[in-house]
């Protein structure tokens, strides 16, 4: 008689839902680390929920699943799905698990707003955001901002240590100064971007067109001087001054990427 | 049962605010690793030559998607020499903006690059 | 509701009330595997609405795993694989929509019919758009798409047929095949340019082959280079003389750039008219694909 019953009750759950088509909660089957479908059984509670404050919570476990999957930009468009119609601690969490996947996903301004944000609420915020903090102020070459925020309290490394992560020369090269600098002077702009060599290389190719073209002009070959010399040192001249500039952001990347890995080591 | 209810309660909070801090970390320091990963694709000597040290060093604003230089190194590959010298030299005379500025639209791609590929120039029957 | 009572019943049921309730919810269940649950439905559309494509089409496999599967499966993983723009694979999701349902069985065919077209394959795709059936609320888009798919294969009596019947019963694409008509005009009105002509030019004047072609600004920038060339080679020979280095360097950079521009204007010809095959090709893709987009969203 009652597995009759049981049978029936069975039966009837899967008429009523089509939860019923997945064995496993979704959080087991994060936890056996089948994100994709934790993905979608996420969103089949997404849409049957109604409260702003449970959905975000789903959301946020939603996003965790593609963060594993390592797709963090889909990972961010689901979290920008979350209301502000929620508790602040729930929007806490979200806030900082928004700026982790900006962070990851290269989104260094848009973490650091979300960063920001969390700090004006005011209230005292865990390690792991501050982590996130530092490395942000890395990878935007704020380094100088960074060294004052190591100092603050809330980090307990002393002296020796932050000299440790900020050991030898740790200088921010601005790239628009680095373009200037070539336009003012050939050369010049890529030896200040930390690369000597590449700004004699351009150096002495412009000078040999330069001395080419007047030496050209002078003899009386106004077409060769006029138009192979100085047309020429035009694209010597002017792409060398673009080059400084990329090799100023290519110098602060890796001096970024330096200190990031130095302060994660630290830390471990 | 309550005993049973309590922990189920627990291990669904658990699972549901369980960051793991130390899994971040962990993504962070992928992240902060990653390599820059650089085409050392054989080129002869000449493209070597030309990709280490004048590349960069030159205003090379190519309009093409594959850029004159990779463009050149592919007709010398499949065409050989003459014609390789031939349409090298007329896609350097091509690359420029009153070119580009009779482009349809249909023929440049979402970055903005017109499209200009090797086998355009295949006598087709 | 129903469960509370059922079970409240149940209690004092007898054993073959019992199973006759088993029997009822066994054929409920056979029921659902045939017609897709409105649930579900909504759930798919949820998807289809926040771009979730992949999502949806790992949902659709599970639901196919569960209760089996029906023309709505069908419908809905060829719909988020052509969004996914993964066409071939979306062609044989539509395959498998039976005519059951008339409305599923138009709209398969309409985006197989475009999604053919997309991926070259003119032949399939007629066979999808005559298989539209002809109803009246869709028989403007049905010409349209006729039309569309003969102004490629190049039938144009078939095509001024189509939009012939187009003016009397597709009115609401008026822009859509208009913008038909002009590419039909384009076609018709291409003087085709002879590659010879552009060569000889080209050989008399630099660049003249290009303009010829309809590119002036190629053309004068082939005019200007060749002109540098030629004038430094001219500097070292009339200075220097015809067996100087900076003459012999100038005059074969001459001669390659004025040979490459001859050859340019050969090739550029044939390449010109692929492109503007190309060009035609892809507007009329576009008309043929936002009507198909606007009725089945």
């Amino acid at each position: 008689m009652r597995q009759y019953f049981y049978t029936c009750i069975f039966l009837f759950g899967c008429v009523t839902t089509d939860a019923q088509l997945f064995e496993e909660n979704a959080d087991s089957l994060f936890k056996a680390g089948e994100y994709e479908l934790a993905a979608v059984r996420y969103e089949m509670m997404v849409f049957t929920s109604e409260e702003d404050e449970a959905i975000a919570e789903l959301l946020l476990k939603k996003s965790q699943c593609y963060k594993a999957l390592g797709d963090f930009m889909e990972s961010t468009k689901v979290l920008e799905r979350t209301s502000s119609q929620i508790s602040s601690e729930l929007r806490l969490k979200v806030r900082y698990e928004k700026a982790l996947v900006y962070y990851l996903n290269g989104q260094f301004q848009a973490s650091y707003g979300e960063l920001l944000r969390l700090k004006l609420v005011g209230q005292k915020l865990p390690e792991a955001y501050t982590h996130l903090e530092v490395l942000n102020l890395f990878a935007q070459g704020k380094w100088e901002d960074a060294k004052v925020l190591l100092g603050s309290d809330s980090f307990k490394l002393n002296e020796a240590e932050i000299d440790d992560i900020f050991a030898g020369r740790i200088k921010y090269k601005n790239p628009n100064m680095a373009y200037k600098l070539s336009l003012f002077l050939p050369g010049v702009g890529q030896a200040y971007s930390g690369y000597f060599f590449k700004g004699i290389v351009s150096a002495t190719a412009q000078s040999a067109l330069v001395g080419f073209s007047a030496y050209s002009l002078y003899s009386g070959y106004f077409w060769t001087g006029g138009m192979s010399g100085v047309a020429l040192f035009y694209t010597f001249y002017l792409g060398g001054a673009r080059y400084a500039k990329s090799l100023a952001i290519q110098h602060n990347d890796e001096i970024a990427q330096l200190l990031s890995k130095r302060y994660l080591d630290h830390i471990k | 049962m309550r005993m049973l209810l309590a922990i189920g309660l627990v291990v669904f909070v658990l699972s549901a605010f369980g960051q793991t801090p130390q899994g971040d970390l962990k993504l962070l320091e992928k992240k902060v690793e990653r390599k820059y990963v650089s085409n050392n694709d054989a080129d002869g000597v000449f493209f070597s030559l030309y990709k280490k040290v004048f590349s960069d060093q030159i205003l090379n604003d190519c309009i093409y998607d594959r850029s004159c230089s990779a463009f050149s190194k592919d007709v010398f590959e499949n065409f050989g020499l003459i014609k390789g010298v031939m349409l090298t030299a007329d896609r350097l005379t091509r690359c420029n903006r009153a070119t580009y500025a009779e482009i349809s639209k249909v023929h440049i791609n979402e970055h903005g690059k017109a499209l200009d590929h090797w086998d355009y120039y295949v006598k087709k029957k | 509701m129903s469960t509370v009572k059922l079970l409240t019943t149940g209690i004092t049921m007898s054993k073959r009330s019992s199973l006759f309730a088993f029997f009822i919810l066994l054929l409920s269940v056979n029921m659902k595997a045939q017609r897709f649950s409105e649930g579900g439905l909504g759930f798919v559309k949820h998807l289809e609405n926040i771009s979730a494509y992949k999502e949806s089409l790992l949902f659709l496999k599970k639901y196919e795993q569960a209760y089996g599967e029906s023309d709505t499966t069908f419908l809905y993983q060829g719909r988020a694989s052509y969004f996914v723009k993964d066409y071939n694979q979306s062609i044989l999701y539509f395959d498998q929509v039976s005519e059951n349902d008339i409305d599923y069985w138009n709209q398969a065919q309409f985006y197989a019919g475009w999604q053919s077209v997309r991926v070259g394959d003119l032949e399939s795709a007629k066979d999808y758009f005559q298989n539209v059936t002809s109803e009246k609320s869709i028989r403007g888009l049905k010409s349209l798409e006729l039309a569309g798919l003969c102004l490629l294969t190049g039938d144009m009596p078939q095509y001024e047929q189509y939009i012939s019947n187009l003016a009397n019963i597709g009115f609401e694409y008026k822009t859509h095949y208009e913008a038909l008509e002009f590419v039909h005009e384009r076609i018709v009105n291409r003087k085709q340019k002879s590659p010879l002509i552009a060569g000889l030019m080209s050989a008399a004047i630099p660049g003249a082959g290009k303009f010829y072609n309809g590119k002036a600004g190629q053309g004068s920038l082939s005019f200007i280079t060749s002109a540098i060339m030629g004038m430094q080679a001219y500097e070292g020979f009339r200075k220097d003389g015809v067996e100087s280095a900076r003459f012999i360097i100038f005059s074969s950079l001459f001669s390659v750039f004025y040979v490459a521009n001859i050859w340019g204007s050969v090739v550029g010809v044939r390449v010109d008219s692929m492109q503007f095959n190309q060009e035609n090709y892809e507007t009329v893709l576009l008309h043929m694909h936002i009507p198909i987009r606007l009725r089945y969203n």
